[in-house]
């Protein structure tokens, strides 16, 4: 029963594992943080799991989890931010459909939301995901008007951000 | 607005990330959380150990004195079952509700409901701690006094007894003032370092919805 349960997981994760690395990219900025932070989302995954009743999307679900813990349970952030500033670069991110000005722009972006505190990222986060302010209110435990209010002011930021 | 549109359209197609197959995922499910909830748990579980430990020193210590005069010992005879029957209620009513909150720490529950409820679970226990500092105070100033009215004073002048007696209370009340000092201390580094971060994020959750 256990390995049935566990094996379930394993295929759910395995084929939705691109939306804990998408927070990872936000959260981290370095290839070792990244995975770390992957780790600690599977394994808080895993420990919920049990309680998952299906009753919501795997995915829906699996946000929840994995923003949690990037936002409340995850400890080693001071060393992603340590070198936030020198290895933003590093990120290697393929743009191969862009034109270069574009690519810039991105990259810029990307920088931009990494400088954003942990809750703004988490609404860019699900902004991104195409959540709607319903589902993105009930996730952070606020309200919906508030919650679209913050996120005209992040937009806001992030120009001025990249367009100081 | 555009800024964020673009990074929505390249949101969605870029998915060049390193891939784990199942077998490693089954690897990283198993392997340890060092999530602060687990730490959180681990160094309470330690404190209320703690807390034990050192009230059954304490109570053994006093009890056992056998430089108390017969008519302080009587006395202490009756109160001190009270006492520490008071002192276990206590303790079993923090543990109690600190095992209440842990239970409902939910990792998929809203963000703002877990942290509330990360904070609220250690509040618990840093008021159990007060409780201790505030314990051994209180005993160390019993035992002060104790050991003021058990020393035979009878050769000495009045004056030199008096003094003796102040000077000790003094010592008694800077010792159990540094003790409770240290500990204070000891809380904010340990904890300074493991909530600043959630403190931080409840904090700007809570500014949002105010």
């Amino acid at each position: 029963m256990n390995k049935d349960l566990e094996q379930h997981f394993i295929v759910q994760l395995e084929e939705h594992q691109n939306i804990i690395h998408k927070i990872c990219r936000i959260y981290t900025s370095d290839a070792d943080a990244h995975k770390d932070l992957f780790q600690e989302i599977s394994i808080q995954l895993w420990k919920a799991f049990p309680n998952f009743r299906g009753d919501s999307k795997f995915t829906t679900w699996a946000y929840r989890v994995a923003l949690n813990t990037a936002i409340s349970l995850y400890r080693k952030s001071t060393k992603s931010i340590a070198t936030s500033d020198i290895e933003i670069t590093s990120y290697k991110i393929k743009y191969e459909e862009y034109n270069d000005e574009e690519e810039q722009q991105l990259k810029l972006l990307y920088d931009a939301v990494r400088q954003l505190n942990d809750i703004e990222k988490a609404l860019v986060y699900m902004y991104l995901e195409d959540k709607d302010y319903t589902e993105i209110a009930e996730t952070l435990g606020i309200s919906e008007v508030n919650a679209r209010v913050k996120m005209n002011r992040i937009k806001t930021k992030l120009k001025k951000i990249v367009n100081p | 607005m555009e800024e964020l549109d673009l990074l929505k359209k390249h949101w969605k197609k870029n998915e060049n990330f390193p891939k784990f197959s199942k077998d490693e995922i089954q690897h990283i499910i198993h392997k340890r959380s060092s999530s602060i909830v687990k730490w959180i748990f681990y160094i309470s579980v330690i404190e209320f150990a703690l807390g034990i430990v050192g009230s059954f020193f304490i109570t053994s210590f006093i009890s056992k004195e056998e430089m108390i005069p017969n008519k302080i010992y009587e006395k202490m005879d009756t109160y001190s079952p009270i006492i520490t029957i008071l002192f276990y209620m206590v303790l079993v009513y923090f543990i109690f509700n600190f095992y209440k909150m842990y239970r409902k720490i939910a990792v998929d529950s809203s963000t703002r409901e877990l942290m509330k409820n990360i904070l609220k679970t250690r509040k618990i226990v840093n008021k159990y701690i007060v409780f201790n500092v505030v314990v051994v105070m209180i005993s160390f100033m019993v035992g002060g006094i104790i050991g003021m009215l058990s020393i035979d004073h009878s050769d000495d002048l009045k004056v030199n007894a008096l003094l003796f007696n102040g000077i000790l209370s003094a010592i008694l009340l800077v010792m159990s003032c540094v003790l409770a000092l240290f500990i204070w201390l000891f809380y904010r580094i340990i904890y300074g370092l493991l909530l600043k971060k959630l403190d931080k994020n409840y904090q700007e959750l809570k500014k949002i919805d105010l």
